[in-house]
């Protein structure tokens, strides 16, 4: 390139450059309205305010009666079960950390060695003091974090992505203990998908590729391999649960594996795009991506339920009897005893009055539990909210 | 750009009704009828109206969100999450005029967690034929893969700056309102990006082995 235009011309035509038109069958798919989730509608929109006068009373009335039965259990699983409950909690984020403390966007969060860990667009790991928000160390690393942050084994392990693979991106893990020492955790073979994992006593198992399908387990080390299993098809995430390890593929499917021996014992079928998996009130759940839903899956009988959350569900968080539920804009709060949403939270406030009337909520990447706070990662800041605040 | 460029991006080259839609009971005008009682319809639950909307906008939103998640059936999946978003929220859109405003922010807002997610999975550089042809005319193909590999790495906030800005070509303010973030913050993301895409291309352009900061 000889000149800053000619590279600017050439990143035009490259960006210029793409499929002409939409697929025919994401045409066929959008514009087919059985699929239209039901429209959500404001109570005090533009065309009900002239009458909102003489309909005040009644509303008011009807507000009280359905908030007073709404406390009783019976009515409540009836609501919930219906779909009608819960009404969208606007949670105002009390606390937005980070431009305070030299980062812009959380990718990840969580809560290990009685602080909380943050991994920020910059490549890079802070640790905070969970009472204060105090940054007390910042620890770089060889790449961006691209999946959850899991403490095992005395250690914080991270999965990473990293460009200019053979096939794109790769995934590396990396190994964090207490005092701040990392290191790369060497996977064998190059780790296609950013690398999932999961604990048993002997150690952690990882997705190494997860379009092959080879889950690989290593010592506590992170380094001596102990065993593999090839599932020859797609493993996005997994788990170690009721004695076996459940994966999520590309099949819209679980599959339960023996660990010893890596038969698959059972195949599940789930929503569309199962991907996220957690094991909550001894029950595994998984979060079906592309789709509005959860699946519960009974880990003995294997029967599931299919619960409906807000679209783009992501990541899981369980949580004694709750599992919240990390989707595209909201946070929603599933009681696992009752199997119903109980709570949807936006974060930062929702149905926002900007000049385009936008209904868009803030997005968030990942959600921790320390406490009495959970803490949300978004892409400008980082969030810390008390839990009483957002559950019923 | 005018405010109008999005109605421009989004509203030609409406694609075939598919009968799904054709069985629906009529409702209304034809297909010239004001954009803005359209939404209104839609607002208003009138299924009809919010398909002649995205009917006619949908090759536009896909070539957005293909854009900056580099994947098509990733950008597709984006551009349907999208939909279904905006049909339920469209009551309370409380501008009907802003409705192309309104409707790109849904999206950008899907394809940045879908590009977060994304990330964690390996995507195959487009090399398809008909690109590769066109390519060879316009610029190498290593250069593609150069910016390919580059654009990949940005984050999903910076891939959006750069596809609203070089390829919706909206100014930072544009850009600013439409991920409600601040200028500055529009100017900074802009600049990096731009500054790694375009060292990719001289790193690509340099004789000998090329290689990635990592």
């Amino acid at each position: 390139m000889s000149s800053s235009d000619d590279r600017d011309r050439q990143l035009r035509e490259w960006m210029a450059d793409g499929p002409p038109s939409a697929p025919a069958e994401l045409r066929r798919q959008v514009l087919d309205v059985d699929r239209w989730p039901r429209q959500r509608r404001p109570w005090f929109g533009r065309w009900t305010a002239p009458s909102a006068v003489a309909w005040l009373p009644a509303a008011l009335a009807t507000v009280l009666i359905v908030a007073l039965a709404s406390q009783t259990e019976p009515v409540r699983d009836l609501l919930a079960r219906i779909g009608a409950f819960p009404p969208l909690k606007t949670v105002t984020a009390t606390e937005a950390l980070g431009a305070d403390l030299g980062f812009e966007g959380a990718a990840a969060v969580t809560s290990a060695f009685g602080d909380i860990w943050v991994a920020t667009e910059d490549d890079a790991l802070r640790r905070l003091d969970p009472d204060t928000g105090a940054l007390k160390r910042t620890i770089g690393l060889p790449g961006r974090a691209c999946g959850p942050l899991v403490e095992g084994h005395g250690a914080l392990w991270i999965p990473l992505c990293i460009g200019d693979g053979p096939r794109g991106l790769t995934g590396t893990l990396v190994r964090i203990t207490a005092d701040g020492q990392w290191v790369e955790v060497a996977i064998p073979g190059t780790a296609s998908l950013g690398p999932e994992i999961a604990f048993d006593a002997a150690g952690v198992w990882i997705v190494a590729d997860g379009l092959s399908g080879r889950l690989v387990h290593l010592g506590t080390d992170g380094v001596t391999q102990i065993g593999e299993v090839r599932l020859g098809v797609e493993a996005r995430n997994l788990l170690l649960a009721a004695g076996s390890l459940w994966v999520s593929g590309g099949r819209d499917e679980v599959l339960r594996i023996d660990p010893e021996s890596g038969a698959v014992q059972a195949t599940v079928q789930t929503g569309p795009g199962a991907d996220f998996l957690a094991e909550a009130d001894g029950a595994i759940w998984v979060a079906n991506r592309r789709g509005g839903s959860v699946t519960r899956i009974d880990p003995i009988s294997l029967d599931t339920v299919e619960l409906t959350v807000d679209p783009g569900p992501m990541q899981l968080l369980a949580d004694g009897g709750r599992l919240w539920v990390l989707t595209t804009e909201t946070v929603d709060l599933i009681d696992v005893r009752r199997q119903a949403v109980v709570s949807r939270v936006a974060v930062g406030g929702h149905l926002t009055t900007d000049c385009c009337g936008d209904p868009v909520a803030l997005s968030v990447y990942s959600i921790a539990r320390h406490g009495d706070d959970l803490w949300f990662a978004a892409p400008t800041h980082l969030y810390r909210l008390e839990v009483d605040a957002i559950a019923p | 750009m005018t405010p109008n460029l999005a109605l421009m991006e989004f509203g030609g080259g409406a694609g075939p009704v598919l009968s799904v839609i054709e069985e629906l009971p009529a409702a209304g005008p034809g297909p010239a009828e004001d954009e803005t009682a359209l939404v209104l319809r839609a607002a208003r639950g009138d299924q009809m109206a919010f398909a002649r909307l995205i009917d006619t906008r949908l090759d536009g939103l896909y070539g957005t969100a293909y854009r900056i998640l580099r994947d098509r059936e990733i950008a597709a999946d984006a551009v349907q999450e999208a939909l279904y978003r905006a049909w339920r929220d469209v009551p309370s859109l409380r501008m009907p005029d802003h409705f192309d405003a309104w409707l790109m922010r849904v999206l950008l807002n899907v394809c940045m967690r879908a590009a977060k997610v994304s990330r964690r999975q390996p995507v195959p550089l487009d090399h398809d034929p008909i690109h590769l042809a066109r390519a060879s005319t316009e610029a190498s193909v290593a250069d593609r893969d150069a910016l390919e590999r580059a654009f990949r790495r940005l984050t999903p906030e910076q891939r959006a700056v750069v596809v609203l800005h070089h390829y919706l070509e909206y100014d930072s303010a544009e850009i600013a309102t439409a991920l409600r973030i601040p200028r500055g913050t529009v100017r900074s993301r802009l600049h990096y990006a731009t500054r790694l895409l375009r060292a990719a291309l001289d790193a690509d352009s340099r004789p000998g082995p090329t290689g990635g900061d990592r």
